[in-house]
């Protein structure tokens, strides 16, 4: 293994002792560094100084990242009362913490808490109106670091972009800065085993330039190297590879050489996102097991360049980006099975069946669950039989079904956690009836659960969006508007959030606009457009493709028909295609007519008259052709076809179709939920 | 002439809407209660005519007995689902065939899927009649008192101790037939011929009789016979024939046209009333041999809520009366000088402008008309 020396850590077990001595003292201390700065090694090195120090590490901040932070404490806390803390009880996250963490502070020298990325320190900028899971995992895990950040003896580690609260006092601050390594690591063989040739010809290509690099700047290089040669790609030459590298001194330029290197070498993303999956550091035969399916030029790369650590393996976060950009169906199966070999992992260290009897575990137990949640199939039927306990769990567990299109049991377990845990839970009557809303049953019961939501948290727009859309949806566009009155009136009475910035128009007025489109109630998709800012509509390109759609919606309502695709704005409808041909057979175009096919024996075609449109009075036309007129290309067209009928001098008319996409099975599903009630009536 | 202040609740009211695109009918039925079929608003506003007329004239302690929708297609929905919450009609009915909703669904959904790849902005359209199936069926299971299920025979239930409302078609077997099948092929059928799903409702108060006739065709354009269209009504209900009144099926079109239903006249007085389609090449069309025209060799007018024209051509005709070739000038003229382009530029009037209302009496007898300001009456000459 490298020696700190090498890779440019020499300072940590100095600065690991400085915050020994500190916390020793009763002080706090925040540490913060980019990735690769060394906050893993600086808490190996703080345990080596300090073995009675508790160490708390949180995942990525997901739903059930206050629940891991909770019970770890908790765990580490020991004792009956932590036992029945780790129970939700309805109490606040707050309440369930403040005695165990002062029994741990007492027991032990000092806490450690690793946050990773995600984690915001406090609930200001959260407020009430989250919209998805992380924006209520955030406002939980604030609960939870307000109790924590006013403590002595504390050690919190974070990425450099994290802030420390200031009504939380003045911690110590340790800054660690990014790691250099310099270019004779490319030569130790110990460090890159089978691709020590691979990093020597990047060496040799780098030359006397760049002399100290990021370490994972480094691995990245041998990486794309080896891969370039094993791929024959010659992006990838090692001068290249070298050139990239030298481009920048941060991890960007690597960034973006990891980016191009997975989008030419499929199978290293596949293997990045099996990788990425693990949410801490695991142990080498863990990660073999994970990526024995791909080829060894790969699972060389992955073992020597794409992971780290001294006893333990590690995935750095850049890489985690580059793992998650991946879509489609193979990625997914990959996406599962690596889930499925990790919770099997932490099945074997903790399989215990409810809350109170993992806490000595917590991590593997937790680590288990959120596995077993993501892998499907037996192995999320085997999370549903665990008494989780915790709300977070619950919903984390709900959402998880809800992505398999499991919706019944989705709902089954959102109305477990009303039962067993907090009847008054907004999240849980809300998602309990977005389950059953989606899988097209109990309408009375999601009404029922939206409402209760809603009145439980007025001011959620997100509550509020899918309550109006369901609505519209049902077909109750007056109680939708009187909703959508009272929804503008309880989160923006005065217009200043919408004046303030578009989260609020991008999360509220955007669905509504759409459901309202999608249902014919164009009086109302028009008044939630106009209640916008002009700014704000510009600003979002979902909002301005609506507006667009509003405008040739009401175009049909007024003169009857479609002219065009609705991928051509009102605003092109009277402006000649480019692909149209301005001569026929040396014959120049005399007029041409955008519209669509309404009968095909005899033709019969609905037309718009561009100049009456330019000048503002659109004009809709007749044509019927029995004769005199051709198609282009000899293609055949269909009842409703979009066309341009065209007429050049002295000819006969041409049918220019313009080709629609075939039916998928997507395509398909999509609209059967707009109908998903009635097609399970019996 | 404007609609009194009250109702003569002694008689038997009916009113027609049709604003250019979109039907409404409502019928306040003597002594107490409302039917509603279908609906119509006009576009452009979120006026409801019926929401209004119910506003205007729904006694306190009244009900709508019934609210139906003859077929899901576009031009009858508008307005449905605001009668719907508003009003609580005892009854909501949809043609079904009595084999429930999902049948209709499955079409509707491949229907919009087909829109959807042909990224057409009509789909909302599509999405409006699927909103008013969903609210059907939300109402069919809060109150399943209110289901409704329509085919021949089926007897709507009203609270006029003198009225009896009777569906007249289709036949199950014909919805049967029309709807099940491949989904893709349903919906290709529906979006082509779901007029030959529409119901027929016949009211009878005495000797009145009225035929609210929806879009029902006896025949497809190709010429070929309805099998579920009037030519299966008529042997089966002749009596249809001998009414005092006749909604006019499909906008009075050509391949609506049936001489039973259309029967001359054996009464002393009855109304046929007709409301426009402005899509296309537009309902009524006033060519010789066409609708109109064949509907004038039977009866001496034909009352129509409005034209399919722009309003400038249509509005303020002398009196509300106009002969077919007076008519069939003004639309000529309308058109465009282009050799083969029709001008079929059609504006809505406003939805409380075209429309006809007629009071009957139990005798069979009108006793008053009350047209629209946009209304007229089409003589043969």
């Amino acid at each position: 293994m490298p020696a700190l020396d090498d890779v440019g850590l020499q300072e940590i077990p100095a600065r690991a002792e400085e915050i020994a001595r500190l916390v020793g003292e009763r002080e706090s201390v925040w540490v913060r560094g980019p990735a690769g700065s060394g906050r893993s090694t600086l808490v190996d090195e703080l345990l080596r100084c300090e073995p009675e120090l508790a160490v708390v590490r949180t995942p990525p901040l997901v739903l059930d990242g206050p629940a891991h932070l909770l019970l770890q404490i908790l765990g580490a806390a020991g004792g009956e009362q932590a036992k029945r803390h780790a129970r939700d009880s309805g109490a606040s996250l707050r309440a369930r913490l403040k005695a165990p963490l002062e029994r741990l502070l007492g027991r032990c020298k000092g806490l450690v808490l690793v946050l990773s990325p995600g984690w915001v320190a406090s609930t200001d900028h959260v407020g009430s109106n989250a919209r998805d899971e992380l924006a209520h995992a955030r406002q939980r895990a604030g609960e939870l670091l307000h109790e924590i950040l006013g403590k002595a003896r504390l050690v919190v580690i974070t990425d450099a972009a994290w802030t420390w609260p200031r009504r939380k006092g003045s911690p110590h601050v340790v800054e660690l800065s990014p790691a250099r390594a310099p270019q004779t690591f490319l030569d130790r063989e110990d460090v890159w085993g089978p691709l020590a040739e691979d990093a020597r010809r990047l060496h040799a290509a780098l030359g006397g330039r760049a002399a100290w690099l990021h370490p994972i700047a480094l691995r990245i290089g041998v990486a794309a190297t080896a891969l370039g040669r094993t791929h024959q790609l010659r992006a990838f030459l090692p001068r290249k590879v070298a050139r990239a590298l030298e481009e920048s001194e941060t991890l960007a330029s690597a960034h973006l050489l990891l980016e191009t290197l997975a989008q030419s070498v499929p199978d290293l993303r596949r293997a990045l996102l099996r990788l990425s999956r693990a949410r801490f550091d695991i142990p080498r035969g863990l990660l073999d097991a994970l990526i024995a399916s791909e080829d060894s030029a790969i699972r060389d790369v992955v073992r020597h360049c794409l992971t780290y650590g001294e006893t333990d393996r590690r995935v750095a976060v850049p890489l985690r980006r580059v793992a998650g950009a991946g879509r489609g169906p193979e990625l997914e199966t990959a996406r599962q099975e690596a889930h499925a070999c990790l919770h099997d992992h932490y099945l074997s260290l903790d399989g215990a069946s409810r809350v109170e009897d993992a806490l000595p575990r917590a991590l593997n137990w937790l680590e288990r669950l959120h596995h077993g949640m993501r892998a499907g199939g037996e192995r999320l039927d085997e999370v549903r039989r665990v008494d989780l306990g915790c709300r977070e769990l619950y919903w984390s567990l709900g959402r998880s079904l809800s992505r398999a299109g499991r919706f019944r049991d989705a709902a089954e377990v959102f109305g477990r956690c009303l039962a067993r845990i907090d009847a008054q839970d907004p999240y849980a009557h809300h998602y309990l009836a977005f389950n059953l809303d989606q899988a097209g049953v109990e309408p009375q019961a999601v009404e029922r659960h939206y409402r209760r939501a809603l009145e439980l948290e007025r001011d959620n727009a997100w509550w509020s969006s899918r309550w109006i859309t369901w609505l519209i949806d049902r077909g109750r566009p007056r109680e939708a508007g009187i909703a959508w009155e009272s929804a503008l009136e309880q989160l923006d009475p005065s217009g200043v959030r919408l004046q303030a910035d578009s989260w609020l128009a991008y999360h509220l007025h955007r669905w509504v606009i759409r459901a309202a489109l999608e249902h014919d109630q164009l009086a109302l998709a028009r008044s939630a457009l106009e209640s916008l800012p002009r700014n704000v509509v510009e600003q979002e390109p979902e909002i301005a493709a609506l507006a667009a759609r509003i405008e040739i919606a009401e175009f049909i309502d007024r003169h009857g028909h479609a002219l065009h695709p609705d991928t051509v704005p009102l605003e092109h409808w009277w402006t000649r295609p480019q692909h149209l041909p301005l001569e026929d057979g040396g014959e120049p175009l005399e007029a041409w007519y955008p519209g669509r096919v309404t009968r095909t024996e005899p033709l019969e075609l609905v037309l718009g008259d561009p100049e009456a449109g330019q000048r503002g009075e659109p004009r809709i036309l007749g044509l019927q052709l029995a004769a005199g007129f051709r198609i282009a290309g000899d293609l055949a067209v269909g009842e409703g076809q979009f066309v341009y009928a065209a007429r050049y001098r002295g000819g006969d008319w041409i049918i220019f179709p313009i080709p629609g996409e075939p039916v998928s099975e997507e395509t398909l599903s999509d609209a059967r939920r707009m109908v998903r009630y009635l097609l399970r009536t019996r | 002439m404007p609609l009194p202040a009250a109702l003569d609740r002694r008689l038997l009211h009916l009113f027609v809407y049709g604003p250019g695109y979109g039907e409404g009918i409502a019928v306040a039925l003597p002594g107490a209660g409302w039917l509603i079929v279908d609906g119509c608003r006009t576009p452009g506003d979120a006026a409801l005519p019926l929401v209004d007329l119910l506003d205007t004239f729904l006694e306190t302690d009244e009900a709508v007995d019934a609210l139906l929708l003859t077929h899901p297609h576009d031009d009858h929905f508008h307005g449905f689902t605001d009668v719907l919450h508003e009003f609580l009609p005892h009854r909501v009915g949809l043609v079904t065939g009595g084999i429930g909703l999902e049948p209709l669904a499955r079409a509707l959904a491949e229907q919009l899927a087909q829109q959807d790849a042909a990224r057409d902005a009509e789909r909302g359209r599509a999405g409006g009649v699927a909103a008013v199936l969903n609210a059907i069926d939300d109402t069919w299971l809060r109150r399943p008192e209110s289901r409704l299920e329509l085919y021949d025979g089926v007897v709507v239930p009203t609270s006029s101790p003198h009225t009896w409302v009777t569906v007249r078609a289709p036949a199950p077997h014909e919805v049967v037939e029309l709807v099940n099948g491949h989904a893709a092929v349903v919906a290709k059928r529906l979006r082509q011929r779901a007029n030959e799903l529409s119901a027929v409702i016949e009211i009878e108060f005495g000797a009145t009789r009225v035929v609210l006739g929806g879009d029902l065709p006896t025949l497809r354009s190709s010429g070929q016979a309805v099998p579920s269209g009037w030519g299966s009504v008529m042997p089966r209900r002749p009596e249809l024939g001998a009414h005092c009144a006749l909604k006019l099926p499909h906008h009075t079109s050509l391949e609506a046209f049936h001489p039973e239903l259309h029967s001359t006249r054996e009464v002393s007085d009855r109304a046929w009333v007709a409301t426009p389609w402005s899509r296309g090449r537009g309902l009524p069309r006033t060519e010789p041999q066409q609708g109109l025209a064949r509907l004038l060799e039977r009866e001496p007018e034909v009352l129509l809520t409005g034209l399919p024209l722009a309003t400038e051509v249509q509005a303020r005709l002398p009196g509300g009366r106009v002969s077919l070739s007076d008519l069939h000038r003004r639309v000529v003229a309308s058109r465009t000088n282009d050799w083969t382009l029709i001008d079929l530029t059609a504006e809505p009037g406003t939805a409380g402008e075209r429309m006809w209302a007629v009071a009957f009496d139990d005798a069979g007898a009108i006793v008053q008309r009350w047209p629209g300001d946009q209304a007229l009456r089409v003589v043969a000459s």
